[in-house]
């Protein structure tokens, strides 16, 4: 084959859904406030439903977040109630659906699981020009390094235990009994298998240029993927950042976009991946191997160990793509933040599978 | 060439830190100026280093497909004996974007053993050689 004669994956032209330039941030400030209202009326059935304070926060890279409060009755004498609109971006680090949020939202509400109270959900676009979920605006602190901030030793590693027993109750939440079999796909014993398809799609879908080291490390994802004792719900993000602190409890486990149902040893791959030590272990208090042991004594389930550092690789070769998803966006031009190539996670990865 | 590219860079990046950012209120714009920032100052450190980093990464990558796989070893033969001129950047980034699909092909197929761990030993180096650094963040991180 002579170079260049048949098109390169990673040659897929053209830019993604929704390429469009940026419009002046007063007027987009505006047409949401109006828009909000619009559907708070909708919603609420009264028409004197005003929106306050609304602002566009910088947290979160994969969503939009406005917060505001809905205030209620004639001259605003009525309830008010704090609230985020979490709006699908132009352009993201991760595309994903907001219909199978709102189920699974909805499904947790209730449960040993703390989630966010979705108030009003859209995930057509139809309100706000984009899928769209409303939720309730709990009170708390999101601290990406709490494990690792100020508070005494014996602090961090009980919040350690309460965070991850929190992951551990994920994962033995009844999903069957919930009714989240006829929205999410069970990927059966092959989770790991999925998994790489899945990400190599995303990869294909978004790569500007040739990714030899990633082509290298999914040859032996492919070679070496593990399967699954067991089906659970997965959050597939979970970290100290997505979750709220109201003193040193844990009171609301955050961004479910990319929940899904696959092996639980995804979240434990995530949570033990070297690279994101910093937020999820103590030095000397709690390591992975705390870590295992104790989700492993909560859920009942054992842990693979083997499986455990394939979903670690897997972790990082997510984490390259995630990247390389917000390069595409933002060479297309519907994406404010600038990422350099996963050049580091490549050199763990090799690392990683002894290459 | 004064102001030179450097120089240019760099007090645009001064500028935007010490003029810009303070006026600026409202949270997201101010955290897409940090990282907007942070990234011209990584390319103010590297560009100059880029093109020498595109013929050297195109080098090296071709020289180890002839190594390591009889398949593709003509088409780097082919495209190494046409380097672009050295002075031409696009043209060296279509070289080592070229060099690259090759290698893109030959790296899956390797088993493991010397000709799989030269590879990787390429890629780690060039890692340590890549021209433009920023103060990265995960994604998501705040």
């Amino acid at each position: 084959m002579a170079v260049g004669s048949e098109r390169p994956p990673w040659a897929a032209s053209g830019g993604l859904p929704g390429d469009v330039g940026s419009p002046d941030v007063n007027d987009i400030v505006s047409e949401i406030h109006e828009d909000l209202r619009a559907w708070a009326v909708a919603e609420t059935g009264d028409p004197d439903a005003t929106i306050e304070g609304l602002v566009r926060t910088s947290a979160g890279f994969s969503r939009e977040n406005w917060v505001f409060d809905l205030v209620s009755g004639p001259d605003r004498a009525g309830d008010r109630r704090a609230l985020i609109a979490r709006r699908d971006p132009i352009g993201s680090v991760l595309d994903t659906d907001r219909e199978v949020e709102t189920a699974v939202l909805r499904a947790l509400e209730g449960s040993a699981v703390p989630v966010p109270i979705v108030v009003w959900s859209d995930p057509q676009g139809t309100r706000l020009g984009r899928p769209t979920l409303v939720m309730e605006r709990a009170d708390g602190v999101c601290d990406w390094f709490v494990l690792n901030g100020d508070r005494p030793l014996a602090t961090r590693v009980a919040i350690a235990h309460r965070l991850y027993d929190r992951m551990a109750d994920i994962h033995t939440f009844d999903w069957r009994a919930a009714g989240l079999g006829a929205v999410l796909e069970d990927p059966g014993t092959a989770a790991a298998t999925a998994a790489a398809d899945h990400w190599e799609d995303q990869l294909r879908r978004v790569q500007l240029e040739p990714e030899p080291e990633l082509e290298l490390i999914l040859a032996w994802l492919r070679a070496h993927a593990p399967t699954s004792a067991v089906t659970t719900l997965v959050h597939a993000d979970f970290k100290p950042g997505n979750t709220l602190l109201t003193g040193d409890d844990v009171t609301l486990v955050l961004d479910w976009e990319t929940a899904h149902l696959g092996d639980p040893h995804e979240d434990l791959g995530w949570v033990t991946n070297p690279v994101r030590a910093g937020e999820h272990r103590i030095p000397d208090a709690w390591q992975p191997d705390d870590l295992l042991a104790r989700w492993s004594d909560r859920t009942g389930i054992a842990v693979d160990r083997a499986s455990v550092h394939w979903w670690n690789v897997l972790a990082n070769f997510k984490l390259c793509v995630i990247v390389l998803t917000g390069t595409r966006a933002f060479v297309d031009g519907r994406l404010d933040r600038v990422h350099q190539p996963p050049l580091a996670l490549a050199r763990v990865m090799l690392d990683m599978i002894g290459a | 060439m004064r102001p030179d590219v450097d120089e240019q860079l760099t007090g645009i990046a001064r500028i935007l830190e010490r003029v810009v950012a303070p006026a600026v209120t409202d949270a997201y714009a101010a955290d897409v100026l940090m990282g907007v920032t942070a990234v011209l100052d990584g390319i103010a450190n590297g560009w100059a280093d880029v093109a020498g980093f595109l013929a050297w990464d195109a080098r090296e990558t071709l020289a180890l497909v002839m190594e390591c796989s009889p398949t593709h070893a003509d088409e780097a033969r082919a495209l190494a004996a046409e380097p672009p001129m050295p002075l031409d950047t696009r043209a060296l980034a279509e070289h080592h974007t070229q060099a690259r699909a090759l290698l893109a092909q030959v790296a899956p197929e390797l088993p493991e053993g010397e000709h799989r761990a030269r590879v990787a030993a390429h890629m780690r180096a060039r890692v340590e050689r890549y021209p433009i650094r920023a103060q990265a963040r995960m994604p998501g991180q705040r």
